[in-house]
């Protein structure tokens, strides 16, 4: 399935074999139809279009934003959610890097591709989601906003970008053959690795600060002084439990390119990242209850949206950890691949309950998303996915390429 | 030119002498006390009549066509209304609590706060809050990312969500040309027919509101409000009510709102400098680590080979 | 410095920037740190 360059091709064969993975076009092309392939080719039938007008008409036409409601399902699920769930690489590339857990060496890499992709899909979406999307650098270049957090958000996921674009360089080189710049690449991953951690310690929290500014119109429960730790706690979660999504994934799709220690291995690492998971989840359900007795707030409870909140704490965090518990204890990875899912949907309805569900919770009219809302949001989901499957297929992410064994040691 | 000691010490005297000087007169806590000179508008429900010819002179003043709903249509007030990218001022009416009495009427648009939260969220600092009091847009830095709308508050500002290529926030300027430039009233000051509205300086209008609650107890409520809300505001209300009834957060509190993120603000760059340091340290001691469990096999390897 | 808002816009620029330059200050600074006498260890 993988194919190496020798260093003498001409570059038609490179490119053939790069781009098409060493088939004729035609041969390829054939190769693509698949089920999953024509579902994302329908998914994209709908999305193309409707990128069209909403960049044509505006967002009136493509969304059910008011007045009232300025942030909806783009702010809440691809900007909010898809920053959360890309943090594993971070989260990987300090537990590897920086604190020497090289027992996790074989899913660093696929981490920081899902953090890379995850970020710039981010972008993509709030892209869609900005009145002016092409004065997106405006804020790093034009006009600075310092009293601002949302100038913090900016200016981290934008260094953020390029710096897990850095630390994943070492893999587009190999790719590539260019041995030179794949030295400094890797000579550079610690520096990254650490910019990034500060970068995300502050970008993620920071998205939670965001709300700080909002004491009126998000509901008590859930606002409090802590956001920022909280969104910073449940951000770690979701890349540890993303890393677990997505390694399930990328073992079964993937699972060719896969050594077979690999696959052995692959079960203990899901086991400890569930272990930290848990331990997480637990401090973080201690936190939203810190959150309560600071506010104050304890007959909210007894509300609709306290019994909502309820639902969020125990239902979507403590349950979960503790089904991490029980899957660590009788070292079931299935069961801790389970939790992880369920665990990623619990702080996707965490941030939609911050930015929608518990916001404005004082007013009468409720905001729901349009259609083409949700068909831009798959459409890009989609979209990550493609360019994630076209990368793996290529580049040395699941695997070690065979050129540059002995220096999979640490830097 | 090099310096003796003594230069030295003779300069560095001074210098700590006029730093300590400076500090005695330094307060202990900031105070912001605003723009001494602020106009502000005070807006006195007691005498509003709701007949809406503020709404239509603003509309006319900026560019907007005509309120949408003629004015001789009562029965607008069955609802509440808010501003929208069309209309930066609207009236709505409140059932009087005392039965009796008709409609209580109120005058909403943009605060025009002391410490405006938009200024305060916006990310390209397009909202300024002028010496004239009013809090004005920049949409020439604007992105629309619309935080500003997420953090106001009053529910004030307004997007122009239906145009593709040039959507502006919108709102109540306090006809900034008008009042610093033309040396004009604000237009539905100007039009009030039952001077409802007073312009003037934010320090004068309430010693003029509290002038009236004196004269006339039990026509007004004790209170001002925007006097001290969120930090205070430049727009101020007198009613017969209590606040609450005629559709006002009273729970907005008085803390300005850049207060609420400047904590977090603050712990930015102590991050920026302390994180580099400790994770650092981090990396350098799980090196140290492995070196050393790596040095641990050696010796064993030799002990090995010898054997 | 009228305002609050006013005072943070440059409070705030200025502390953003001194972090940032000892963000690059503090790279170099390390990398001298750990220079040897004779040849480089990085």
């Amino acid at each position: 399935m993988t194919v190496m360059t020798r260093p003498q091709a001409s570059i038609r064969d490179q490119l053939t074999d790069k781009l098409f993975l060493g088939m004729t076009p035609g041969e390829y092309i054939k190769k693509q139809i698949t089920p999953f392939n024509i579902v994302a080719a329908l998914i994209l039938a709908v999305g193309i279009p409707i990128t069209f007008v909403r960049f044509t008409q505006g967002l009136a036409a493509t969304t059910n934003l008011t007045d009232n409601y300025p942030w909806g399902l783009w702010i809440g699920v691809d900007v909010l959610c898809g920053v959360a769930l890309a943090a594993g690489g971070f989260t990987l590339g300090s537990a590897v890097y920086l604190f020497g857990m090289k027992e996790y060496h074989a899913i660093v890499r696929p981490a920081v591709l899902t953090g890379l992709l995850g970020y710039f899909f981010v972008v993509i979406g709030l892209s869609f989601d900005l009145g002016r999307p092409w004065r997106l650098p405006y804020p790093m270049l034009v006009s600075y906003g310092t009293t601002s957090v949302m100038f913090l958000v900016g200016w981290h996921v934008a260094l953020y970008l390029s710096c897990q674009f850095v630390e994943f360089c070492p893999a587009i080189f190999e790719w590539l053959g260019w041995k030179t710049l794949r030295k400094w690449a890797v000579r550079v991953t610690i520096g990254a690795t650490i910019f990034g951690v500060i970068l995300s310690t502050l970008h993620q929290s920071a998205l939670g600060a965001l709300f700080l500014l909002t004491p009126g119109k998000l509901h008590p429960l859930w606002y409090t002084p802590f956001l920022p730790i909280f969104f910073l706690a449940s951000a770690i979660i979701g890349g540890m439990t993303m890393v677990i999504f997505e390694s399930m994934f990328s073992h079964r799709v993937f699972s060719r390119q896969i050594g077979h220690h690999e696959h052995e291995n692959f079960d203990r690492l899901t086991l400890g990242l569930g272990k930290a998971a848990a331990a997480a989840l637990f401090a973080y359900f201690t936190l939203k209850w810190i959150g309560v007795a600071h506010g104050q707030h304890w007959d909210l409870l007894n509300t609709p949206l306290g019994y909502w909140f309820l639902v969020e704490v125990i239902g979507f965090v403590l349950i979960p950890c503790f089904i991490f518990v029980w899957a660590v204890r009788r070292e079931s990875a299935a069961w801790v691949r389970f939790a992880a899912i369920y665990t990623v949907i619990g702080i996707i309805l965490n941030r939609v309950n911050v930015s929608i569900i518990a916001f404005n919770w004082n007013l009468p009219d409720r905001y729901f998303p349009k259609w083409t809302e949700f068909v831009v949001t798959i459409t890009i989901i989609t979209v990550g996915i493609l360019t994630f499957r076209w990368i793996v297929n290529r580049m040395p992410v699941l695997w070690e390429h065979p050129d540059y064994p002995s220096e999979y040691e640490r830097g | 030119m090099s310096m003796t000691r003594r230069d030295f010490l003779g300069k560095a005297g001074i210098a700590g002498a006029a730093a300590l000087a400076g500090s005695s007169v330094a307060q202990a806590q900031e105070y912001f006390p605003g723009w001494p000179d602020r106009y502000g508008v005070l807006n006195d429900c007691t005498l509003c009549i709701g007949c809406r010819r503020c709404e239509e002179a603003c509309n006319r003043v900026n560019g907007n066509p005509p309120p949408p709903i003629p004015l001789e249509d009562k029965s607008i007030f069955n609802r509440i209304r808010r501003t929208d990218a069309r209309n930066f001022t609207v009236v709505n009416g409140f059932p009087n609590p005392d039965h009796d009495k008709p409609l209580i009427y109120v005058k909403k648009q943009c605060m025009h706060c002391n410490e405006p939260a938009c200024a305060s969220a916006c990310l390209v600092s397009a909202f300024s809050k002028t010496a004239a009091g009013a809090v004005l847009y920049n949409s020439k830095v604007c992105i629309g990312c619309r935080y500003c709308m997420a953090a106001c508050p009053f529910y004030v500002p307004s997007y122009e969500y239906d145009s593709p290529y040039t959507p502006r926030v919108v709102k109540c300027t306090l006809c900034y040309d008008r009042i610093t430039r033309d040396g004009k009233l604000p237009g539905c000051v100007e039009v009030c027919p039952v001077e409802a509205l007073t312009f003037g300086k934010r320090s004068d209008l309430i010693r003029i509101a509290r002038e009236r609650i004196m004269k006339n107890s039990d026509k007004y409520l004790d209170q001002i409000y925007g006097e001290h809300e969120v930090g205070g505001t430049s727009w101020m209300y007198l009613s017969p009510v209590p606040f609450d009834k005629i559709g006002f957060r009273t729970d907005l509190g008085v803390t300005p709102y850049p207060e609420l993120t400047r904590g977090f603000l603050s712990s930015v760059p102590l991050v920026l400098t302390l994180w580099p340091v400790l994770f650092t340290g981090v990396y350098m001691f799980s090196k140290r680590r492995e070196e050393i469990a790596k040095e641990g096999d050696k010796p064993a390897k030799r002990q090995e080979n010898k054997s | 410095m009228h305002t609050l808002h006013d005072f943070m816009l440059v409070t705030k620029g200025q502390e953003y920037l001194i972090a940032a330059t000892f963000l690059i200050l503090f790279s170099i600074f390390w990398t001298i740190l750990n220079r040897k006498k004779k040849g480089h260890t990085s």
